[in-house]
Order: structure tokens, then C-alpha cells, then sequence
């Protein structure tokens, strides 16, 4: 696969603020890729210098093979949607799709026929003679696609663009954007903060954490098999359960070790290599659907909660004073407020961080 | 409930007093500039006869002589057509050159940070003396600089001086674009020069406006200078009102002819440019 965007050790401090702390990644050609992170964790800034708004302190950035940094932002083939401020308030929105095509001097002939062209790709055809500063927020963020889309950038950068636009209409445009992105197959390198857009969205996501880039993978790498304590703490909805405690071993035994509570880790020796981690606080943790109650489960609470979610009842079990834990299940018998149940955890996808790192163990095997 | 009415009574008495301490010179004006020579010294405001002779003989200065050269009205040798055209070639121009110029440094103090002490707030400092301090020295140098009562004297030293408002104002209005729009432009292929142009400009044209009205009226009106640094080719309309004094008595009825017509025009060009502010301010305010 060939990279579009390659982002070589770049970063950047504003004052005593490191915004971007040596980040790399690359896009490849005709991807969506996305920088996911809670707001102020660089994102924005490193959307900035790819484009060349920003200067990196240090690193370089290439695109299409050729080192652009030290270009200015009109000669390195990308465009940018902002999140706000989209478009010119004072043109209508054909002047506005056609300002770049114009800038550069493009015939009226082909200017004409790209403008339309892409509202009529956008549905934006009935607003085009209408003032742009009149019309609704999604189809400013669409009337700024187009003004994109138009000048045939090699990579399309955008940086929450859908932040702004009200979660009905939002999630439509989620699915247009995809459509859009596959009929004219353009490389798309898309910033969020909404873990849920970015998991629908994406071919490959990069999540950010305080600057740096925690975790590179598809939805379903990043969804199942978190790297890192922050991943595992940001995706998902529901989050994780999660408990902490100090890993213990006992003979041949792993057992999570707490004042009130005593889980055994056997199952999950056999994944990783928890050796190291024994003595140290560890937390561990688990997707609700991937626990199921079972009579000959290892561990046992009471019922605090019971909530409906679609064909499932999530039980909040309480399974000592300071843990809860929320479990799927689809069997209804038994099941009350207060009743006792006992449940197992799907060994595969329960995951073990040091507390102190965030880091994972590595798996059996992996060398 | 009480307290409530006296307030607003109080506030129409203060609001009155203020108009018609306004309003009362500007009438007086008016009145004067159409009353003939029997009754410029009465204090009723409506004219018995009224006249525009007093318009007429701006123009006509042999007239003029004719008739008040017993009052010692000699130094009125000048039509007034001239301190007019002189007024508006000088008024435009400076204003046209400080706007201009205002612009450029506005964008740049805007967009740009200027390291050291030069700060924008340096451009105040002229404005923080008494003008007549700078009298003698701009004298001096227009003498040796060979344009004293010269268009180019006044219109340099005008648009020197109020470029400072230019720039102030236009900041305000340029620190109100947002940036992304400037840099939308530039990821779509516009060079910086283009942005400037076809950007910022469309979108400050309010601002354009505004400052160029308050310069043209600043400029429009000022005296001290003209007074200085005219003598007869580059008399502004300001010196020619304060010339129709004579040795014994002053020329009311022409006098306040020429400053009802001084007036008028700032009034007209105002009113045919707030079009262009209204259109100005509403789309400015629709976010975009
Ligand atoms: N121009 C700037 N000046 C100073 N600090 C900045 C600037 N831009 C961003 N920052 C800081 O850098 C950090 C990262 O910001 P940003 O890239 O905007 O994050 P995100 O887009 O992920 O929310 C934040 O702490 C922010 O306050
Ligand atoms: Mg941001």
C-alpha cells in the first residue's frame, strides 16, 4: 500500500505546552484514516502542520513522496475542512465552491462544470445561488467539502467537522461522508474526538493521548485489543469495567488481590506473560458482553441494577463495597434486584494493564 | 412608580437641553445664511425677507467689495469655488491615502506579531500631544521642502495624521475575521497577496466605510494646519469661512452661506454612504 501522508517524528510545544510529542504515522492512498483523542491532546495542531498552517519544531512531513515541509499551505496538495467557519459568509455558495478553482486561474468552462458537479455529488444544487452565510450548519460543513473537493486535493484533511452540526442530522452526514469518500475514492484524513464517528467512519484509527499516539489500528484492533490502558479506557460505549488490585501468584496460581476482593487470573496466563507484573498494580479489565453469568462462574455479586439494552439486560453487579460491574446477559431467569449471581469472563478478552504504565504484558509467544 | 416618572422626566429635560445646545448654532445658521444685511443682527430666527444673495455673492467678490467694502472687507479677493474644490481634492485624497495605508498596517498588526517595544500603541503618541506643538517644526520642514500652500503639503500631513485612526479601526475589524477563513483560502490555492485581496478586503469593506467617513469629516473640518500652511493656492474651505471679517465688522450672511454649504456636503456624502454601511454591517453579523 502506497502512503499518501507520512508524519515523521513531529512535534510541537506552544510555550511550556508540548501540543505534539514526537507522533509518525502514514496514511495510505485512498483510506480514512483518523486521529482520535480527548479534546486538547493534539489533534488539531497536528491536522495544522500536516497542512502547513503550523511549523513542527521538529520532524518532517512528506506527501505524495515529496517532503513538504518547508512548503507553504497553497503548495502542498492538501485541503482542510474546519470545524467552524467554513465557508465565506458574504459569496453565495457557488462563489464559495468556486473560489479555489478561480484562485488558480481554472477556465470558466471547468469551473462551471466542477462547481456543479460537486453540489450536484453533495446535494447542495438547490442552495447554489443562495447566500452561504444563510443556510443551515450541515450544509455549510457540506458547501466546505465541496470548496475542497473542487481542487482535487491529494489528501483531504478534516478537523471535526461534524462538531457542530446537531447529533440527528450528524449522524446522517457520518454515513453520506463514507459514501462520498468511497464514490470518489479520495484519501481522507479525519480528526475527532467522538470515538463512536470514528469507529463507523475508519479504515484505521490513531489514538492520541496528552500528544502522543497511544495506538494505530483498524476500528476492530483498536475496539478488541486495546494496547494500552488509555484505549482501553477511551473506546467503547459502554466503557470497560475495570478493576485494580495487585497481582499476586501463589504457586502456580495469578490471582488479582485486593482488601475485599480475590479474583483468579489463571485463564488469563495462558494469553499473556504476566510474570513480570506480579507484586505490582495491575487493573484489569473487560468488555460488558464479554462476561456472561454462569452458575460455575468465579466471581459472585449482588444485582444493584438491572437496565435494558435492546434484546439484553445489562446487570450492574456489585461484587464487593467499592466495585461495580456491568454484565450482559440474555437469560431473564433469576434475574431481580438483589439476587446473588455468580459469572464467567471470556478469557480472550479480558485485558491486564500496569497500573503505573498503562502498558500491557506481552503475549505468550511474542517475542 | 413614583421615582420611576421623575427619572424618565429627567431624562427628557437632560436630552432636550442637549439638543437644542446642538441644534441651536446649527439653526442659527441657517436662518442667518438666508436673512439679508438689515437683519443679521436681530435675534429673531425666521428671515422677514428671506434671500439668497448671501450664496450669490460667494461667488462674485466684485459684488461683495461693492457692498460691504465699508466694513474694510478686503481680504476677500477669492471666489469660494476654489477653497471648495481645494477642500474636497485635499479631503478625498488624505482620506483615500490614509485608508489605504491604514489597511495594510492594520492586517499586518492584526496577523502579525512585531517583536520589541514597536507596538501598535506607538502610533497613539502623536495623538497624545496638543497639535499645535508640531506647528513650528511642520513649518520648517514644509518651507525647506518647498510646499507650503501646496495640495501635496496638506495632503501628506493630513493622512500622516489620521492613518492612526485608519488603523485602529480597521484592526477592530480585521481582529474579527476569523482566521480559518483567511487559511481555508490559502489550502485552496490562494498566495497570501490573494488572500489579502479577495478575502480580507470583501469582508472589511464595512470597516472601510466607517473609517473613511470619520477621517473625511475629521479632515473635512480641521483649520489649525490649513491656516498655517495656506496662504492662497491650497485655501481650504475651513480658512476661506474664517477669512469674511472685515476691518470694522464680520460678514454674518455670507459667512454662514458658506458654512450651511460646508455642512451640507459632509451630510450628503455621509447619507449616500450609510447605504453602503447598513449592507456592510448586516452581513457582517451573520456568523458565518
Ligand atoms: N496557538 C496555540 N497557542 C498556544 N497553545 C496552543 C495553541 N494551539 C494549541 N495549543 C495547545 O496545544 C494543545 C493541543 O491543542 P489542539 O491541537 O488544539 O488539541 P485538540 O485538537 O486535540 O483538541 C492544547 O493544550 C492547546 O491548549
Ligand atoms: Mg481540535
Amino acid at each position: 500500500m502506497e502512503a499518501e501522508v507520512v508524519v515523521n517524528n513531529i512535534s510541537k510545544r506552544f510555550g511550556d505546552t508540548v501540543a505534539v510529542d514526537r507522533v509518525s504515522f502514514e496514511v495510505y492512498r485512498n483510506e480514512v484514516f483518523t486521529l482520535l483523542g480527548p479534546s486538547g491532546c493534539g489533534k488539531t495542531t497536528t491536522l495544522r502542520i500536516i497542512a502547513g498552517l503550523e511549523r513542527p519544531d521538529t520532524g518532517r512531513i512528506y506527501i505524495g513522496g515529496i517532503d513538504v515541509t518547508d512548503l507553504p499551505p497553497q503548495k502542498r496538495d492538501v485541503c482542510l475542512v474546519f470545524q467552524e467557519y467554513a465557508v465565506f459568509p458574504h459569496m453565495s455558495v457557488y462563489e464559495n465552491i468556486a473560489f479555489g478553482l478561480k484562485v488558480r486561474k481554472a477556465s470558466s468552462d471547468t469551473v462551471h462544470r466542477k462547481v456543479v458537479e460537486a453540489a450536484e455529488t453533495l446535494g447542495l444544487t438547490q442552495y447554489l445561488s443562495s447566500r452561504a452565510g444563510g443556510i443551515s450548519l450541515s450544509e455549510q460543513q457540506k458547501i466546505a467539502l465541496a470548496r475542497c473537493m473542487v481542487v482535487e486535493p491529494r489528501v483531504l484533511l478534516l478537523d471535526e467537522p461534524l462538531t457542530l452540526v446537531d447529533a440527528r442530522t450528524r449522524e446522517r452526514m457520518r454515513r453520506e461522508l463514507r459514501e462520498i469518500q468511497r464514490k470518489i475514492g479520495i484519501t481522507m484524513l479525519y480528526v475527532t474526538h467522538d470515538q463512536l464517528e470514528a469507529l463507523m467512519l475508519s479504515d484505521r484509527i490513531a489514538v492520541m493521548n496528552r500528544g502522543r499516539l497511544v495506538q494505530v489500528g483498524t476500528p476492530i484492533e483498536i475496539y478488541d485489543n486495546p494496547q494500552n490502558l488509555f484505549v482501553a479506557q477511551f473506546i467503547g460505549s459502554p466503557t470497560m469495567n475495570f478493576i485494580e488490585g495487585v497481582l499476586r501468584k501463589y504457586g502456580e496460581s495469578f490471582i488479582l488481590e485486593r482488601d475485599d476482593l480475590k479474583i483468579p487470573l489463571d485463564n488469563l496466563a495462558e494469553y499473556y506473560d504476566l510474570e513480570r507484573l506480579v507484586d505490582r498494580e495491575v487493573v484489569v479489565g473487560f468488555r460488558p458482553e464479554d462476561s456472561s453469568i454462569d452458575v460455575k462462574g468465579t466471581i459472585e455479586g449482588s444485582i444493584e441494577l438491572i437496565e435494558i439494552v435492546g434484546d439484553k439486560l445489562a446487570l450492574h453487579i456489585r461484587v464487593s463495597r467499592d466495585v461495580i460491574l456491568k454484565v450482559y446477559t440474555s437469560i431473564y431467569e433469576d434475574i431481580s434486584i438483589g439476587s446473588k449471581v455468580r459469572f464467567l469472563l471470556n478469557p480472550s478478552k479480558v485485558h491486564v494493564f500496569d497500573k503505573a504504565t498503562g502498558r500491557k504484558p506481552l503475549l505468550i509467544g511474542a517475542k | 412608580m413614583e421615582f420611576r416618572i421623575i427619572a424618565r422626566a429627567l431624562r427628557y429635560v437632560v436630552i432636550g437641553v442637549f439638543a437644542l445646545w446642538t441644534l441651536i448654532p446649527l439653526a442659527w445658521i441657517v436662518s442667518l445664511a438666508f436673512k439679508s444685511y438689515a437683519e443679521w443682527r436681530v435675534s429673531y430666527f425666521i428671515p422677514k425677507n428671506p434671500t439668497v444673495d448671501n450664496f450669490l455673492l460667494l461667488f462674485n467678490p466684485q459684488e461683495l467689495l461693492g457692498r460691504y467694502g465699508v466694513m474694510g472687507a478686503t481680504a476677500i479677493i477669492e471666489p469660494a469655488t476654489k477653497p471648495l474644490l481645494n477642500s474636497l481634492i485635499i479631503t478625498a485624497a488624505s482620506t483615500v491615502l490614509a485608508v489605504f495605508v491604514g489597511f495594510f498596517t492594520a492586517y499586518g498588526a492584526s496577523r502579525y506579531r512585531v517583536p520589541g517595544p514597536f507596538t501598535l500603541f506607538f502610533t497613539l503618541l502623536t495623538r497624545m500631544l496638543p497639535p499645535a506643538i508640531f506647528i513650528t517644526p511642520i513649518m520648517v520642514y514644509y518651507s525647506n521642502l518647498r510646499i507650503l500652500d501646496t495640495h501635496i503639503g496638506l495632503i501628506a500631513l493630513y493622512s500622516a495624521v489620521t492613518v492612526t485612526y485608519a488603523i485602529w479601526i480597521l484592526k477592530g475589524f480585521i481582529d474579527a475575521i476569523p482566521i480559518e477563513w483567511e487559511e481555508a483560502a490559502m489550502l485552496e490555492g490562494a498566495t497570501p497577496i490573494k488572500v489579502l485581496f479577495k478575502v480580507v478586503l470583501p469582508l472589511v469593506r464595512p470597516g472601510l466605510v466607517v473609517a473613511g467617513l470619520f477621517i473625511f469629516l475629521l479632515t473635512w473640518s480641521e483649520l489649525l494646519f490649513a491656516l498655517v500652511l495656506t496662504n492662497i493656492n491650497a485655501v481650504t474651505l475651513s480658512v476661506h469661512i474664517s477669512k469674511y471679517v472685515g476691518a470694522v465688522g464680520q460678514l454674518f450672511g455670507p459667512q454662514a452661506a458658506l458654512a450651511l454649504i460646508g455642512s451640507i456636503i459632509p451630510v450628503v456624502i455621509g447619507y449616500t454612504i450609510q447605504k453602503h454601511l447598513v449592507t456592510g454591517f448586516t452581513f457582517g453579523m451573520v456568523r458565518g
